[in-house]
Formats: structure tokens, C-alpha cells, sequence
């Protein structure tokens, strides 16, 4: 394969990460952690679709406040499982559908908790280790994070725009 | 159904028989189809078992009560008056310390004839319910069966009047009743076995002292041995003594020559806590040979007992943590104990981020069983260290090592059976003496069926590894590792390499409740690797 044909496949493999390979629903668009700023058009479905293996502990959560119900509304959550015979596969996504009903903005705040860190967000939370120390202004103990999923437990905020 | 199929003569095998007829007799259509089926129902015998001889034997250990509990009130008035600090035994043991552990092995003694009685005595009462529903439900079938009347040839299966179709409805609504009464007989005797089979275990491997036969050591010292605990979590579920390692150090300082079972009796007179001495002889008990364990012995020396349960037990059991607390939003237990040393926990990949779950469990279990291997991993190759990311870096390159051992995929992701059948032979059964069997549990009747042997084995000290696994929406698998490492009455504790253990009930364990153990993408347990012996 020429440097030229890779550039491509690589371009095309990125465009569908982009836009959502292998996604349920034709028309619906899916978006990583690599996307925090997404632009749909009214009527357009797009799901928020993160890593999260079940044998890693690893878990998602829509946090409050949702977005807001006159730009999207929530549909729900979806997990995908890695499909293996083997225990302890490590493949995997959690993903959150939307559909975008008017114009306008809208944040979603997902929270990431990995092994032994939450159990979810607000009062329900579980913590089972002392939260990670508030050097942010996040209104929660735990941080807003901008980089990709770790062994941090932290909000991943994303603003959709819909016009 | 043929004629030639027989039920199996056990409690589990009549159940299955009776189980599946339960379901096919209220649907028979013909009356020679309905005649099968309550022959066949009437070929499984009742529930077997003598109600008088059981009640006999749980009364004559109920009488053993009285007596046990005045050996323990004699001891603590002795231990009360105090005593002077004398030595006894051949390892050197205060004559106190003595007495208090024969007063907790009287007590001990006390709860076992308790529970043994009540285990006899429940299975008696259980057995004569189960054995008086099974008469009434098989004097219903052959009063069906007598309405029935004899079998029909091939003509008057051509054609049946609405009065024939009459007769056959009415007694296949007096079958239907029969054999539910018989099945709900032979499930109240199954369960009622199981429960007094998993008890009565338990009351064997509690009687602790007299599980390491070996002149080498006095009574005192055996009593001593089986008594010791680390400081922290409930002293009954942390003894560093398992029944299997009590059975197989007392074989082994039988087998040792004179010189070598000289210097075994020199390290365990020198050791400076009875905790210290327990480690030694749990070396022995996993196979280690005197000159590893003077080694050993050398590491942990003088050491506190909170120091040696940190380095050496990898799992704490905390006395509340059988408390139910409901379960978190993922269906988890919320009563979880993080298994840690120091700041770090005995977890997969150090934080949860690999797939070796298999490994993971199968190294923990192995430093469960030898206290020689569990200080290499937290105390460093001098034994010494106490550097919770030191202890990280070993445990998570011993986790590699076996992940590839086993064959496990590339970047520390997942291992198959085989992979595991190999590894837990490899590195658990050495130290524990038995081989590892796997078994697939993937139905509620095939789980319930090898609860027994894994009460017994986990009662024993033999970590039993279990498989469990979920399926999304679109049918995509996703399965774990885990390691069930404790039993009390009808609850099993799991240690998930997640770094935690917790509690789940026989129920969860049959029914696809596993999620308490990790969350509710693992409900079901599919594969337990049995000890063989």
C-alpha cells in the first residue's frame, strides 16, 4: 500500500468514526469522546457512543442537569458488548441516542466512572474512594475531563448544537 | 418418554425426572400417552432416608452440647484466675494463650454439636414432609391410573367417544395433582439434602484442631495452630490456617526426615507470634520444602501479626460485611470490601483497565494459599518492602506472566477455558493438592447440582474459579472471572479481580443474581473449576 492510499484509508476511517460505522440506525450519526462539539439538524438522531467494557467495571452516566428538553430529547442508553467466548474481553460501548427537536444549544454531561470510583451520579452515588480532590470548578467532586477515558472517574461535556 | 429410561437414584435425579413430567402430564392427549407418563412417574422412587435414625444422631449430638459448653466454662474460669507465664508444648506456647483457645475450640465444639443437630434435626422433619407428600401424590396417580383402566389397542385408538375423552380428562386432572405433589416431595427433599450435606460440611471443617494429624506437634500445639487469626476483619473468617492447610502440614511433618523436621520444630519454637508460626506451617501446607521456608521464615520474623495478615493474606473478611445492604444502581452489592495492600488493590492491570480477569483471580488465589508466594509479590524479593506501587508493578507482571501462560489474547485481553483449565492447574492446584475440573453450569439445575462440592471445597480452603456472563441486546457476549473463597450457612463470598470481595446468596449463585458480585451486565454464572479431591 502506497503512503498515499494509507492517507486515504486512514482519512476514510476517521470519517467513519466521525459519522457513525456500523451504527444501529442508518440515520443516526455517532459521536466519541474525540467530538465535544456536534452540530445536528432539527429532526437529526445522533448518539453520544463512549468505550465501557462489562468486564472492566466500567460504567456511563447521563448526569443532571440534562440537556436542554426544548433542543434534545433523551432516548435512552444502549450497551454494546465485545462478543467473545473469552472472559475478560475488553472491547465494548456504552451509547446515549438523541434526537434534536429545535434550534438552539445544548450541553450534555456524561459521567465516567471506571473500577471502584462511582456508582453514578448524584445523590445515589456510591463512591467506594474518596472522591478525586476538586481542582476544578466542577459543581461535583468529580472533574471535568478533556482528554480520553482513564482510570479517573470525571465529566465528559459535550455541546450540541442543533440549526 | 421410553420405558427404558430409569431416573437417577439421587434426590437431584428424581427432581429432573419428576420436574419434566410435572410439565407433560397436564398436557397428555391420549389415554395410552397419559398410562406412560404415570408409569413413568411411579418409577421414581420416594424420598429416601430413615427419619428415626436422623433424629436419633442429631439428638445424640444435641446431648454433646452440655458437655462441650462445660469444658468451655472450666477453661475460661482456669484462664480467669490467671496464670503464670509458663510455656507448654513443643513450640513454645504460653500456657494462657492456651487455654483461651481451648476455651474458643469448646465453644467452637458447642457450636458445631448445635449446628450439626439442627442440620440432623431439620433434615429429619423436611424428609418425613417430603416422604408423607410423595404417598398422598402417589396414592393420587394410581387411583388415575385405575380410572384409566387398561391401555388401548390399536382399533380403540381410532376412535374415542366424548365419554372415553371424559374419562381421560378426569383423570389426568387427578395425575396433574399427583405429580405435582410428588415433584414438590422430591424438590423439598433435594433442597433439604443439599442444605444438610452443605451444613454438616461446614461443621467438619470447623472442627479445626483435629484436622492436623501429626505426632511431631502436642495437642497444644495443633490447638494453637488451628486457633490463629490476623488481627484484622472477624477472627472466624480469617484464620490463616484453612482445614485443608491443617490437613496437609500435619501429613506433611510426617513425611519430613529427622534433620528437616528438626529445624521445622526449631523455626516454629523460635517464631515470635502465634500468627508467625501459623505462616510457617501454611509454607508447609503449600508445598514448600524447610529450606524455603527458613527462608521465609528469616523474611517475616518478629514481624507484627497486622504486618504478616497485610503481607500475607491478600483477602481480609470484616466481620459486617455479610450484612445485606441492598445493591447500587447496576445491581452491585453495595456491602463491598476493597481488597487492598496499602493504598493499592489486589486488581487486574493494577487499575481494572486490562482484560486479565482470568489471570488476576488465578494469581490472588494462589497468594490466598501460599504465604510464600503472596510476600514475593507484596514484600519484594527481600520480603521487606512495603511500597504499594513496588507491589503493583510485581502484581501486575505476574498477572502477564500467567495471562500468557494461559494463551490469552494480545494486549491483556480475555483468556478462553482452556487457557483457564490450564492456569489454575498450574498455579493453584499445586499449593492446594487438588486438581482443577471444569465444569459448564449454564442452566439454574446444573448450578444447584455442584453447590455442594463448592461449599465443601471453599469451606475446606480451596478457592473454587467461577465464570460469569451477560448478553446485550443483540445477543454479543460478555463474560468474567471471578473466585468464590468463602461460605457461611447459604451465602458464598466472591472475590472479582475488580480488587473487591462481597457476598452472594446460593440463590443468586443458581438464578442469575451474580450481578451482586460485579453489576448487571454478569448476571449468570456459566463455568465453576471444581477441586477434584
Amino acid at each position: 500500500m502506497t503512503s498515499r492510499t494509507t492517507l486515504l484509508a486512514a482519512a476514510l476511517a476517521g470519517l467513519l468514526a466521525l459519522t457513525g460505522c456500523g451504527k444501529d440506525d442508518p440515520a443516526r450519526a455517532e459521536y466519541g469522546t474525540g467530538h465535544r462539539d456536534i452540530t445536528v439538524e432539527p429532526g437529526g438522531s445522533f448518539a453520544l457512543t463512549v468505550p465501557a467494557a462489562a468486564t472492566l467495571g466500567q460504567s456511563w452516566y447521563l448526569a443532571d442537569p440534562g440537556p436542554d428538553p426544548a433542543v434534545l430529547k433523551y432516548r435512552g442508553r444502549r450497551k454494546a458488548y465485545d462478543g467473545g467466548d473469552a472472559d475478560g474481553g475488553t472491547g465494548g460501548t456504552q451509547s446515549f441516542d438523541f434526537t434534536a427537536l429545535a434550534k438552539g444549544r445544548a450541553t450534555v454531561r456524561l459521567l465516567y466512572c471506571p473500577l471502584n470510583t462511582c456508582t453514578g451520579p448524584g445523590p445515589d452515588d456510591r463512591s467506594t474512594f474518596a472522591p478525586t480532590p476538586a481542582a476544578t470548578a466542577s459543581p461535583s467532586p468529580y472533574p471535568t475531563v478533556t482528554g480520553t477515558p482513564d482510570a479517573v472517574a470525571g465529566y465528559y461535556v459535550f455541546t450540541v448544537t442543533v440549526r | 418418554m421410553t420405558g427404558f429410561l430409569r431416573p437417577a437414584e439421587t434426590p437431584a435425579g428424581r427432581r429432573a425426572w419428576l420436574s419434566g413430567l410435572c410439565e407433560s402430564i397436564p398436557k397428555a392427549g391420549s389415554k395410552n400417552d397419559l398410562l406412560d407418563r404415570i408409569d413413568s412417574a411411579l418409577l421414581a422412587s420416594a424420598p429416601a432416608g430413615d427419619t428415626a435414625t436422623l433424629e436419633s444422631l442429631g439428638r445424640t449430638y444435641r446431648d454433646q452440647i452440655g458437655k462441650a459448653a462445660d469444658v468451655h466454662d472450666r477453661a475460661a474460669k482456669v484462664s480467669s484466675t490467671g496464670l503464670p507465664e509458663v510455656w507448654v508444648g513443643e513450640t513454645g506456647v504460653l500456657a494462657a494463650a492456651a487455654v483461651d483457645a481451648a476455651a474458643r475450640e469448646a465453644t467452637r465444639m458447642a457450636e458445631a454439636f448445635t449446628g450439626g443437630a439442627r442440620a440432623l434435626l431439620t433434615l429429619a422433619d423436611a424428609l418425613g414432609h417430603a416422604q408423607r407428600q410423595d404417598t398422598d401424590g402417589r396414592s393420587r396417580m394410581e387411583h388415575a391410573k385405575r380410572q384409566l383402566g387398561g391401555r388401548d389397542g390399536f382399533f380403540d385408538r381410532m376412535v374415542d367417544t366424548d365419554e372415553e375423552d371424559r374419562e381421560v380428562a378426569a383423570a389426568r386432572t387427578v395425575a396433574t395433582a399427583g405429580i405435582d405433589l410428588m415433584h414438590k416431595a422430591a424438590v423439598a427433599a433435594d433442597d433439604a439434602v443439599r442444605a444438610a450435606a452443605r451444613d454438616l460440611n461446614k461443621w467438619a471443617a470447623e472442627s479445626r484442631a483435629g484436622k492436623m494429624r501429626t505426632d511431631d506437634l502436642t495437642a497444644v500445639d495443633r490447638l494453637m495452630l488451628a486457633d490463629t487469626s490476623g488481627p484484622a476483619g472477624e477472627a472466624d473468617y480469617n484464620e490463616i490456617l484453612t482445614a485443608n492447610d491443617l490437613e496437609r502440614s500435619g501429613r506433611a511433618m510426617e513425611k519430613l526426615s529427622p534433620a528437616d523436621r528438626a529445624r521445622m520444630e526449631h523455626l516454629l519454637a523460635n517464631a515470635s507470634s502465634p500468627q508467625e508460626k501459623a505462616y510457617l506451617m501454611k509454607a508447609l501446607a503449600a508445598g514448600h520444602d524447610v529450606d524455603d521456608i527458613e527462608a521465609f521464615g528469616g523474611k517475616i520474623h518478629g514481624k507484627d501479626p497486622a504486618w504478616l495478615q497485610q503481607h500475607l493474606s491478600p483477602i481480609t473478611t470484616q466481620g459486617d460485611s455479610l450484612d445485606d445492604e441492598g445493591t447500587n444502581a447496576d445491581g452491585s452489592n453495595v456491602n463491598t470490601d476493597l481488597q487492598s495492600f496499602g493504598s493499592q488493590q489486589w486488581a487486574q492491570g493494577g487499575d481494572g483497565r486490562e482484560g486479565t480477569c482470568v489471570a488476576s483471580s488465578t494469581v490472588t488465589a494462589r497468594a490466598m494459599v501460599d504465604p510464600v508466594y503472596a510476600l514475593s509479590l507484596t514484600g519484594g524479593p527481600g520480603g521487606q518492602e512495603n511500597d504499594p506501587a513496588a507491589f503493583r508493578r510485581r502484581l501486575v507482571d505476574e498477572q502477564h506472566r500467567v495471562h500468557e501462560e494461559g494463551d490469552g489474547g494480545d494486549g491483556w485481553n480475555g483468556m478462553g477455558l482452556d487457557g483457564k483449565t490450564e492456569v489454575v492447574n498450574k498455579e493453584i492446584s499445586p499449593e492446594t493438592g487438588s486438581s482443577y475440573e471444569l465444569h459448564e453450569v449454564r442452566d439454574a439445575g446444573s448450578r444447584r447440582n455442584v453447590l455442594p462440592d463448592i461449599e465443601k471445597a471453599v469451606a475446606e480452603g480451596k478457592p473454587v474459579p467461577i465464570g460469569v456472563e451477560g448478553y446485550d441486546d443483540k445477543g454479543n457476549r460478555s463474560g468474567h472471572a471471578m473466585m468464590i473463597v468463602g461460605q457461611e450457612g447459604d451465602m458464598l463470598e466472591i472475590y472479582n479481580p475488580w480488587g473487591r470481595t462481597t457476598w452472594v446468596s446460593e440463590d443468586d449463585f443458581v438464578n442469575g443474581g451474580m450481578a451482586r458480585a460485579s453489576d448487571d451486565q454478569l448476571p449468570d454464572a456459566y463455568a465453576v473449576h471444581l477441586p477434584q479431591d
